[in-house]
C-alpha cells in the first residue's frame, strides 16, 4: 500500500514545476540602448556592487548594447535592484539613476565607471570620485544635485518593488521579451550564449 | 512479486521522466543553453556541447529504460547521470549561485526543493540499478553452475 503513496509523492514533486514563461515587466523605464519598438526587449535587474552584475554588464550586456541595441534589434532596460548585503549599492544606484536622468550617454559613462572600479569603491565607499572621473564637470554638478533629490530614492524603490513583484530574488536577473513571450533568466550568462538565444529570437523577424 | 511490480513501475516512471525532461529541453535548445551557462562551470563551447547533447542522451536513456533492454546498464548509467546532476546542483547552490535548475525547463531556480526532488529520483534510479544487477547476476549464476 505504501508503493502507490511513494509514487504519488514522486509524481507530485515532478509535476509541480513552475511554468517556463514569466510575466512581462510593465513598460515604464526607458531603454538604455535601442528603441522601445525593437523586436526584443531585455530588462535587467542589477546591483552595482554585485560581482556577477559587473561580469554580466562588462562582458555580456555591453556587447549586446553595441551589437544589437545600436542596430535597433534589442531594447535594453536596466532596473536598480540594490541588495541589502551590499552597503554601498543604494548610493551607487542613486548615481546610476541620476545619470540616466541626464541621458543614456551619461548612464553608460557612469555604469561603465562604477562597474570597472567596483573593487575600489566597494572597499572604501568613495563613489563620487569614480563618477566625477566619468562625467563632464557640468554633468557632474547636475548629478550631485540629483542624488540629493528624494525623488531619486522613490524611483529606485519603484524599481525594487517591481523586481519583487517579478519575483527577482538575486542579481542579475533579466527578462527577455520577444514574440509575445517573456523568459526569466536569474544568472549572469556569457555573451556568446546570450547572442545565440537573441539570434534564434530574431529569426523570421 | 511486489519487488517486480515496484521495479516495473520505477522503470516506466523514470523512463517517462527522462523522455519528458529531454523533450522539454529539445523544444527550446537555446533557452536550455542559458540555463546550462547559468551554472558558471563551462566555457561557451562546453555549454553548447552539454546543452545540445544532454537532451538526446536523456531521451535515449528514457527509451532504454522503457524497453527494459540491458536494464542493469541503462539503470546504472541513469543513476550515475542523476548523481552527477545532483553534485553539480549542490555545488552551484553551495557557491551561492542562483542558477536555474534546467531540469524540466528553465524558470526553476536551484533550491532545497529541487535538490530534494532530484535526490529522490536518484534514490529510485540507484535502487532500480541495484535490483537490475541483482537480477542479472541471479540469471547468470545458474547457467554458469550448469556448465560445470
Amino acid at each position: 500500500m505504501t508503493i502507490p503513496r511513494v509514487l504519488a509523492g514522486l509524481l507530485l514533486l515532478v509535476t509541480q514545476v513552475p511554468a517556463g514563461l514569466a510575466q512581462s515587466p510593465p513598460d515604464a523605464a526607458p531603454c538604455v540602448g535601442g528603441k522601445p519598438g525593437a523586436p526584443i526587449k531585455i530588462e535587467v535587474f542589477s546591483d552595482y556592487q554585485c560581482p556577477a552584475c559587473r561580469f554580466f554588464y562588462l562582458e555580456t550586456m555591453r556587447s549586446v548594447l553595441s551589437n544589437y541595441a545600436d542596430a535597433g534589434k534589442v531594447c535594453v532596460v536596466y532596473h536598480e535592484f540594490p541588495l541589502s548585503m551590499h552597503p554601498h549599492a543604494p548610493a551607487a544606484a542613486r548615481y546610476g539613476h541620476a545619470a540616466l536622468s541626464l541621458g543614456v550617454r551619461q548612464w553608460s559613462q557612469v555604469t561603465d565607471a562604477l562597474f570597472q572600479a567596483q573593487d575600489q569603491w566597494a572597499a572604501t565607499g568613495q563613489l563620487e570620485p569614480v563618477v566625477a572621473a566619468a562625467l563632464s564637470k557640468e554633468d557632474m554638478d547636475r548629478v550631485r544635485k540629483l542624488v540629493q533629490d528624494p525623488a531619486m530614492n522613490q524611483a529606485i524603490q519603484r524599481d525594487i518593488e517591481l523586481g519583487r513583484k517579478m519575483e527577482v530574488n538575486s542579481t542579475p536577473t533579466f527578462f527577455i521579451t520577444a514574440k509575445g513571450k517573456t523568459e526569466k533568466v536569474a544568472s549572469a550568462v556569457q555573451y556568446p550564449i546570450l547572442k545565440r538565444y537573441i539570434d534564434s529570437l530574431l529569426v523570421g523577424q | 512479486m511486489a519487488w517486480r511490480v515496484l521495479e516495473w513501475i520505477a522503470r516506466l516512471a523514470l523512463g517517462a521522466l527522462f523522455v519528458y525532461a529531454g523533450y522539454v529541453k529539445l523544444r527550446n535548445p537555446f533557452l536550455f543553453e542559458l540555463a546550462v551557462d547559468g551554472y558558471r562551470l563551462l566555457p561557451p563551447t562546453g555549454v553548447i556541447l552539454v546543452a545540445r547533447g544532454l537532451p538526446w542522451l536523456e531521451v535515449a536513456l528514457g527509451l532504454l529504460l522503457w524497453s527494459g533492454w540491458k536494464l542493469h546498464y541503462s539503470a546504472t548509467f541513469t543513476a550515475l547521470l542523476l548523481g552527477a546532476f545532483l553534485v553539480t546542483m549542490t555545488i552551484t547552490y553551495a557557491r551561492g549561485i542562483e542558477a536555474q535548475c534546467g531540469c524540466f525547463g528553465t524558470s526553476e531556480p536551484i533550491s532545497p526543493r529541487t535538490l530534494a526532488r532530484d535526490s529522490l529520483i536518484f534514490v529510485v534510479a540507484a535502487g532500480l540499478a541495484a535490483r537490475a544487477w541483482w537480477e542479472w547476476r541471479g540469471k547468470a549464476t545458474p547457467s554458469a553452475t550448469g556448465a560445470i
